[in-house]
């Protein structure tokens, strides 16, 4: 039975880390970039929501969607600031578009970090619980917040991909992720929808950060081990596939879970590389992607 | 050429009577730290700047070396002058381990894997704290028995010195060549029949064979390694190095490791924080509006 219980929990985490997958994958299949300061807005999430629950008195509901607003005005400004020459023409074009986007988002997240530090102070902060009482079923147990989490995850994933697949702006979108300038043929604002593109996959992330606030600590170092394992179920389940990030997220998180009861929990963030190491040798392409 | 040659005499004649000149133990220590740093930036310079491989995983490969040296001279009483060249041997096959796995993928692939490694490395060292210290790090014998910053400077000098040349003499050879060819355009290089598989692996070996060996100089120097030196904050800094002083030169990130090393050296302790968010502003400033560096304004203004 504590295997059927492991394997829940490994799931639940594994959602989590799917919805993280998603913002990078929307990011990636726009703008073309790897985005290393993605776990840095996890973080800001995190910390936004858990000041207007303990400040702002406001129920938690709210605070991920507060925080998911505020985080999409931060990240629209990074856009416009730092990356947006990366589809500019002309004078202001860059020649080395992923050289410039992994320095300039990886100063950029040592920046967050650092000023997260100054800012909320390097003590780790837990928010409330979400739901204070824990089910269970005859011999399954899962706690308030897990399930909190769980659910809340698998409804902004379902909402992304209704988002991507049904609308004119997810059309958009995939357009340019399939070909840049047959989008700009065809009348696709790349500015514009570059901008909407990276705000909406830093909420993404935020929301993600804010739900898991009260499972694991806050502090503002919190952000590298969600974007490394981000990136590794977006390598498990195929570039640029969102049903692929969905499996990946799971795979991921029941490996874990078994791995930590079966070795040691000092090794947990191991397990992810070795798993990430296998799939590179085995199988490059991920499981849903498409050979290249 | 003959310019040139003499120009390098001249100053490597200059580093050698510096400590005659400054007698202050507090400069040559800085000295000696930027020695570490010249040989981390050019070495990553060679794999980004030159090749365009982009790797975390520098200054956790320098922890190895000097991980694998200082317990090397702890449990087995190797020389630390043996240690340094053993630690930049197991970098480099580290190097090729990542290489081999990662070199025929993407790009993305590359920075996904020796991120992650340099995440483990830091992981790993934590972990097995019975025998590496942990964060409370690990007393390593010295080179020499005096305690005198002079003699390591004079070590860190003929390493840096052999790694500039070495590195100037690749670059400006047709391996060189091969090299930049494969960084403005991979494809291109593939069709005018450079084995671009062989040269990125030989790059990333050299690059992370001298990571090795500055981490072992690092640590036999200090007589003391902690994971503060495999941490992000460390990468940011070899970044900024490079940016600074121009990607894709040689003597770029040789003046950026001055001028870092300088300004980190005068605002240690509570200051450091600030230095790191000025750090991290003047990269993100600098690839916005100056992607050059030093050295390509120069070139400019020279031109």
């Amino acid at each position: 039975m504590i295997f059927l219980e492991m394997i829940l929990q490994g799931a639940g985490m594994g959602i989590i880390y799917a919805l993280m997958g998603l913002g990078l994958t929307v990011i990636f299949g726009v703008l073309r970039i790897i985005n290393f300061s993605q776990g840095e807005f996890y973080m800001l999430g995190a910390y936004t929501a858990y000041y207007l629950i303990v400040i702002g008195k406001l129920p938690w509901y709210i605070a991920v969607l507060g925080a998911m607003i505020v985080v999409f005005f931060i990240g629209f400004m990074v856009e416009y600031l730092i990356l947006s020459p990366l589809h500019k023409e002309g004078k202001a074009k860059v020649e080395k578009p992923m050289e410039y986007a992994l320095i300039t988002t990886f100063a950029l997240s040592i920046f967050f970090r650092k000023v997260a530090i100054l800012i909320f102070g390097p003590f780790f902060k837990k928010p409330p619980d979400y739901l204070t009482v824990d089910i269970s079923f005859s011999f399954l147990h899962i706690s308030g917040n897990m399930l909190v989490a769980i659910i809340t995850s698998c409804f902004f994933i379902f909402i992304t991909t209704i988002f991507i697949n049904r609308t004119q702006r997810g059309r958009n979108w995939r357009a340019i992720s399939q070909c840049p300038n047959g989008a700009k043929v065809v009348g696709v604002d790349i500015d514009k929808e570059s901008l909407l593109a990276f705000g909406f996959s830093v909420a993404i992330a935020s929301a993600a950060g804010a739900i898991i606030a009260p499972i694991f600590l806050l502090s503002p170092l919190m952000g590298s081990q969600p974007l490394i394992k981000g990136y590794v179920i977006i390598a498990i389940g195929g570039l640029g596939s969102i049903t692929g990030s969905f499996v990946g997220g799971i795979v991921l998180g029941i490996t874990e879970t078994v791995g930590t009861f079966l070795f040691s929990g000092q090794y947990r963030d191991l397990i992810g590389f070795v798993v990430l190491i296998i799939f590179l040798v085995f199988r490059p392409q991920g499981l849903f992607g498409k050979k290249s | 050429m003959k310019k040139q040659n003499l120009c390098l005499i001249i100053i490597v004649i200059f580093l050698i009577i510096i400590p005659i000149l400054i007698k202050s133990p507090r400069w040559i220590t800085t000295m000696n730290l930027m020695f570490y740093y010249m040989l981390l930036a050019v070495s990553w310079d060679l794999i980004m700047g030159y090749t365009g491989l982009f790797s975390f995983a520098h200054v956790a490969l320098a922890g190895i070396g000097g991980y694998v040296s200082s317990l090397l001279s702890i449990y087995l009483n190797v020389p630390p002058y043996l240690g340094v060249i053993i630690g930049g041997l197991t970098c480099a096959f580290c190097g090729l381990l990542i290489g081999v796995i990662c070199l025929k993928l993407r790009g993305f692939y590359l920075c996904l894997v020796t991120w992650a490694f340099a995440e483990i490395v830091g992981t790993i060292i934590r972990a097995a704290y019975k025998y590496t210290g942990g964060t409370g790090g690990l007393v390593v014998p010295t080179f020499f028995r005096s305690p005198s910053s002079v003699l390591y400077y004079y070590v860190g000098l003929l390493i840096t010195v052999i790694m500039v040349y070495f590195t100037f003499k690749l670059t400006n050879s047709r391996i060189g060549l091969y090299l930049r060819s494969i960084r403005e355009d991979e494809a291109v290089a593939e069709v005018m029949g450079i084995n671009t598989l062989k040269w990125k692996l030989f790059s990333f070996i050299i690059s992370s064979f001298w990571a090795g060996v500055a981490g072992a100089f690092y640590a036999h120097y200090f007589g003391l390694i902690d994971t503060s030196i495999v941490g992000i904050d460390e990468m940011g800094k070899i970044m900024m190095m490079v940016v600074v002083g121009g990607i894709g030169t040689l003597f770029g990130p040789l003046l950026g490791a001055v001028f870092v090393t300088i300004v980190s050296e005068f605002i240690r302790g509570t200051m450091a924080i600030y230095g790191m968010i000025v750090f991290s502003i003047i990269i993100i400033l600098m690839m916005r509006f100056a992607r050059g560096g030093i050295m390509g304004a120069a070139i400019k203004k020279l031109k």
